[in-house]
């Protein structure tokens, strides 16, 4: 192991071990770059340990991260994830499908009641027609046995206006049914 | 990114972001539950990320989460801390193939990663143990390319020194 490197380096050194990084990060060096390094590790026992200590370390870094996920966890990042959305889209659905029914049920129950409404309008509109008829009825029996009973009354006060029980009255006073002939010695402008 | 992207992001880069949280927390529990956390952010946010962006706006919501797992480990009490946390004491000496045997290998690495800052790991494991592309790495990390390469020259000195005194390198 080298311990310098608590020590600062040589700036040849330096400058060494960073193209040596550099090969490691696998970036391009100039041709120039690369000799100048390779010369210094020819004649740098330091650097060469370094770099052969860094290409070691980095090789046994390398591929060490493989460590899979379980799948109990992945199954947890579905369940908050994917699952979780179309859970939500499921109710989503749900709940629009329940509004439609919901939608649909009020439009039933307001056609129901508007046939309540409109049949009981109708009842009510038939009771009060039939009412009306009877009423109707009713007034043209009245009007009818009231013009009959004019017609029986006005018979009645012509008989007894131009009846006999009338008639002596006016023939007292005078006045003659039409049909009499005129009585001696009454005044002409008395008559009928 | 729709519903079929993020399925197909989470597939290709799962274990990706929870082998980064495993090897920057050492803690299954916690490495999952931050690797779950980050994917399901993921979804919350995929109308802004697109799938060409997702791994590395993963690792960078892995890191983060990571780092305020690990602040939250400092402020908790030593009885609550790392009951899953393996022994990472390094043995006297072995040699690479008797820790790769034994299984110590991968012991020796963590410890040594764990004796780095928080964004030495980051770039250590990002570039070094998964082999991202140093632009997806500048981005999850939020630094310039520039600084992501200085900060990994550093950071691989400071692995290589820490091994090397373990003895997990000759």
């Amino acid at each position: 192991m080298n311990e310098s490197t608590t020590m600062p380096r040589p700036a040849v050194c330096e400058r060494t071990l960073q193209l040596f990084h550099r090969r490691l990060d696998g970036d391009l060096m100039e041709a120039t770059e690369r000799q100048a390094m390779e010369a210094h590790l020819t004649v740098c026992s330091e650097c060469r340990e370094t770099t052969a200590e860094l290409s070691q370390v980095h090789d046994l870094l390398q591929g060490l991260s493989e460590q899979p996920l379980p799948e109990a966890t992945l199954e947890r990042v579905w369940d908050q994830t994917i699952r979780s959305e179309v859970a939500t889209a499921e109710s989503d659905r749900s709940r629009f499908l329940d509004w439609r029914l919901a939608a649909a049920a009020a439009v039933a129950v307001m056609m129901f009641a508007g046939w309540i409404g409109f049949a009981s309008y109708s009842a009510e509109k038939a009771r009060k027609h039939a009412e009306a008829e009877l009423a109707a009825h009713e007034v043209r029996t009245v009007l009818r046995l009231t013009a009959q009973a004019l017609e029986r009354t006005g018979d009645a006060a012509i008989k007894d206006v131009f009846a006999d029980s009338v008639s002596p009255a006016l023939q007292r006073v005078g006045v003659r049914w039409p049909s009499e002939p005129r009585a001696a010695g009454n005044r002409p402008g008395a008559e009928l | 990114m729709n519903g079929n992207d993020y399925e197909s992001v989470v597939w290709r880069h799962k274990d990706t972001v929870h082998a980064y949280a495993s090897t920057i927390l050492r803690n299954r529990t916690e490495a999952q539950d931050v690797a779950q956390e980050a994917l399901v952010r993921l979804w919350q946010r995929r109308d802004g990320v697109t799938v060409d962006g997702a791994r590395p706006w993963l690792l960078r919501t892995a890191h983060n989460l990571c780092i305020d797992q690990i602040r939250k480990r400092k402020v908790r009490s030593e009885a609550d801390e790392g009951d899953e946390i393996v022994d990472r004491r390094p043995s006297e000496g072995p040699s690479p193939q008797a820790l790769a045997e034994s299984g110590e290998l991968r012991q020796q690495i963590d410890l040594a990663l764990e004796s780095l800052s928080e964004e030495d790991q980051a770039v250590i494991v990002m570039r070094e143990m998964q082999q991202l592309p140093y632009d997806e790495i500048a981005t999850a990390l939020a630094v310039p390319l520039g600084t992501l390469k200085a900060r990994l020259h550093r950071a691989r000195e400071k692995l290589r020194h820490r091994l090397c005194r373990a003895g997990v390198t000759p």
